[in-house]
């Protein structure tokens, strides 16, 4: 039997495919601008001696990666944008693997053993576009294969933001000084250390809290909410350093677009799905008392072919 | 009133230039796929096979000094805010041993008094490292400018008769060093900590040694820490005269290791003002902690007492926030304005691994007035190229790569900075004169402005 085929003109649908090829090509210029403007923990991890857990490459060559590696996320930025594909996209996923992995195996930064879980939202993105706008186009697209990617999507922003809660819930020092200055900046408000920190602890719990239940439940609320959070500590790496920092702070905000961009993509999914929902009960003539309830546990998943069925291939 | 301080309660715990979870299985296999890589990748390298096949990437660093039972080892003598009345000697043990104690004696020939440990402890460890036991004698009561001798005991075990001399109270000049990141290569380090040695020994006007952190790769490493410790038993002279240390806290130097090492109280937040002489006040910070928080409110007030009593103001601390290889630190946002504000003369900086001075900045471009940073760290670590084209290391700043320290040279009017290579090299030199001399300003500014109208 051959699987449907999904309308990629729905507005929705096209909504979702733009969020995650956006996100990307965001997390790409960001990632390419750090690694070419300061270098990358890849560099550190190749660069540094053997007996430091190292590789003992030569500084130059160390240099000759991040340069390469650069160059080709600016192009692989470009090309997302006109037509993701898996060639493009895997280098991509590796590099911020690769990134994540030094990281935690350099070590020297606070947090750096949860890093890998801080950037699983990064490395869900270019994942997840590539399953629902797969290449070759005659590829097709089935329900499961949806599926995966929305629920990959969903582990992706759940590990960041557990790691990011845990990571506040330790206190971590860039964290609190993140709404210190911003808060100086924008409210021009002398904030304590202590209060601070106690707002830190809140936003833990929250972040948490909400990665679970991302995990648990299809409540666009939660998406939602995940993608305005992300957006707000993306742009409050700009805030904390006032306008005249956004020379030296952009990539860092860049790469953080995908914290918002994944739970955008899940909600309007989960949009998608309720009105598709809609759309079954109305065809099926069943009387439906009020609004489908989105916030109902787990029902199965809609096959997104489903969201406007005029319009499946047959 | 001197205001270095330690933590609070609650978290206890020129100008001459020189040069230039569930995952799906395709998330899996990409996983594996990459480790897999990186595996052939590292291995493929010649330099990594080479290591593979030398003793010291396969053995725990051994200590240099012999750690045996009581005897004591891994001397270092830390100065704090106070070291022409106070120090603090320390040592290890490999057993815990019952008596401690520091025989002092002033001069070349006073008598010797006996001062008991104040701090005995078992460093922490993880499985498999050995037991060593750390030994702090806090000195007070010191004379300033005056030799004092001292014969380290731990059970009736002797080291040998070294000697120090206290930080001066009168106007003489004087000279420091300046350091970081000593966190690898360790034959480096050996080199540069007896380089350190002869420097010493060669010139007796050199104080201390200001280090910029980084002293070991993994700071909850025992083993990392104790070869750090018995490396730097190097930078005494053949003559027994030991190098103070005034330390700063690294990225790299997480745990309460550095604590124990270095006699800060347990979840000290490391930073504080030595006052080296009446000339110069040096302000070490911690970029390991909040920056924007209670540090930068006490650094304020630190730095409001502060300038008006010294000639000579310098700060130092590890992570950069005018770097020569990575991204601007915190210290950017949070403490470069203060900086500004109250006209320190001096910010050394450690972690990226080149050599670096700044132009003198001030808003975030060059002016004669602004303050200057130097640095990056270079006591071991692999070099890294800077990145030579940022504004801030254009003429008259400067850039560079080499295993280095710098030597900072202090008088009434003056500040004769140089970076001396492993060898022996001066690789830079540079000449500040004191702030608040008009003559002084129009001299500063005539030699920035014309370099730059050279360019």
């Amino acid at each position: 039997m051959t699987e449907p085929t999904v309308d990629r003109e729905s507005r929705l649908w096209r909504a979702i495919v733009w969020t995650l090829r956006m996100s990307v090509a965001a997390l790409c210029v960001g990632n390419a601008a750090a690694t070419l403007s300061f270098g990358s923990k890849v560099h550190s991890l190749l660069a540094s001696p053997t007996d430091v857990h190292g590789l003992g490459w030569t500084d130059a060559s160390a240099s000759l990666v991040d340069m390469v590696a650069g160059w080709s996320l600016i192009a692989a930025a470009v090309l997302v944008l006109f037509r993701p594909c898996w060639p493009v996209l895997v280098p991509v996923v590796l590099w911020e693997l690769a990134l994540a992995l030094a990281t935690t195996w350099l070590g020297g930064d606070a947090g750096s053993e949860v890093s890998l879980l801080g950037h699983m939202a990064r490395m869900a993105a270019p994942i997840g576009l590539m399953l629902i706008d797969p290449w070759p186009k005659n590829l097709g697209l089935s329900s499961r294969r949806v599926e995966a990617a929305i629920w990959l999507l969903r582990i992706g922003i759940a590990a960041t933001f557990i790691g990011h809660g845990y990571e506040s819930l330790q206190l971590k020092p860039s964290f609190v000084d993140l709404l210190l200055n911003s808060s100086r900046n924008i409210l021009s408000w002398r904030m304590t250390q202590d209060t601070a920190e106690c707002i830190l602890y809140v936003i833990g719990i929250i972040d948490v809290s909400v990665g679970i239940l991302i995990l648990g439940f299809r409540w666009r609320t939660i998406a939602f909410y995940m993608a305005f959070w992300g957006l707000v500590t993306a742009f409050s790496r700009w805030t904390a350093v006032g306008w005249s920092g956004l020379g030296t702070i952009y990539p860092k905000l860049l790469i953080r677009t995908a914290h918002a961009g994944v739970p955008l993509a899940v909600g309007l999914y989960w949009c998608l799905a309720v009105r598709a929902r809609r759309y079954a009960l109305s065809d099926n003539s069943v009387a439906a008392d009020g609004e489908p309830d989105p916030t109902e546990p787990d029902p199965p998943e809609p096959n997104p072919a489903q969201a406007d069925p005029s319009r499946i291939e047959k | 009133m001197r205001i270095a301080r330690l933590a609070p309660a609650r978290f206890r715990q020129s100008q001459s230039v020189q040069q230039s979870m569930p995952v799906q299985p395709i998330a899996k296999r990409v996983i594996a796929g990459t480790a897999f890589l990186l595996f052939v990748l590292g291995a493929l390298n010649p330099a990594f096979l080479r290591a593979q096949t030398t003793p010291e990437s396969k053995t725990t660093p051994k200590a240099e000094a012999s750690l045996e039972g009581t005897q004591p080892a891994q001397w270092r003598l830390i100065w704090k805010d106070k070291p022409a009345t106070q120090a603090t000697i320390s040592w290890t043990t490999a057993k815990h041993g019952r008596q401690h104690r520091v025989h002092l004696s002033e001069g070349d020939d006073g008598k010797a008094k006996i001062v008991k440990c104040q701090r005995n402890g078992q460093f922490t460890k993880d499985d498999g490292e050995p037991e060593l036991y750390f030994h702090h004698t806090r000195l007070t009561g010191l004379k300033p400018s005056t030799k004092y001798r001292v014969v380290l005991e731990s059970d009736k075990n002797r080291s040998q008769e070294m000697y120090f001399i206290t930080a001066p109270t009168d106007r003489r000049s004087f000279q420091l060093l300046f350091g970081g990141d000593s966190r690898s290569g360790r034959k480096q380090r050996k080199q540069m900590n007896r380089m350190m040695g002869s420097m010493l020994n060669e010139q007796p006007s050199i104080l201390a040694l200001v280090h910029g952190g980084d002293y070991v790769a993994n700071g909850d490493n025992l083993n990392q820490f104790s070869a750090w410790m018995s490396d730097h038993e190097l930078t005494t002279t053949k003559g027994g005269r030991l190098l103070p240390i005034l330390p700063a806290r690294g990225n790299h130097d997480i745990s309460g290791l550095y604590n124990e090492v270095f006699d800060f109280p347990d979840g000290d937040l490391n930073y504080y003002a030595t006052t080296v002489s009446p000339l110069m006040r040096m302000v070490t910070l911690n970029t390991n902690i909040s920056l924007a928080g209670d540090q930068a409110d006490w650094l304020d007030a630190e730095l409001a007492h502060s300038r008006p009593k010294y000639r000579w103001l310098l700060t130092q601390y590890h992570r950069p926030a005018y770097p020569a290889v990575k991204a601007p630190g915190g210290a950017k946002i949070s403490w470069v304005p203060l900086f500004e504000k109250y006209n320190v003369d001096m910010v050394c900086e450690a972690d990226g691994h080149a050599i670096k001075r700044t132009v003198p900045i001030r808003n975030d471009r060059v002016d004669p007035t602004g303050v200057v940073y130097i640095g990056e760290g270079g006591l071991g670590v692999g070099q890294r190229k800077p990145k030579a084209d940022r504004w801030y290391l254009q003429s008259p700043g400067m850039s560079g790569q080499g295993h280095h320290l710098q030597l900072l040279s202090f008088d009434e009017e003056k500040l004769v900075y140089r970076v001396i290579l492993l060898g022996g090299k001066v690789f830079d030199k540079y000449v500040m004169h004191a702030r608040g001399k008009k003559s002084n300003v129009r001299r500063a500014r005539a030699k920035v402005l014309g370099t730059a109208a050279g360019n």
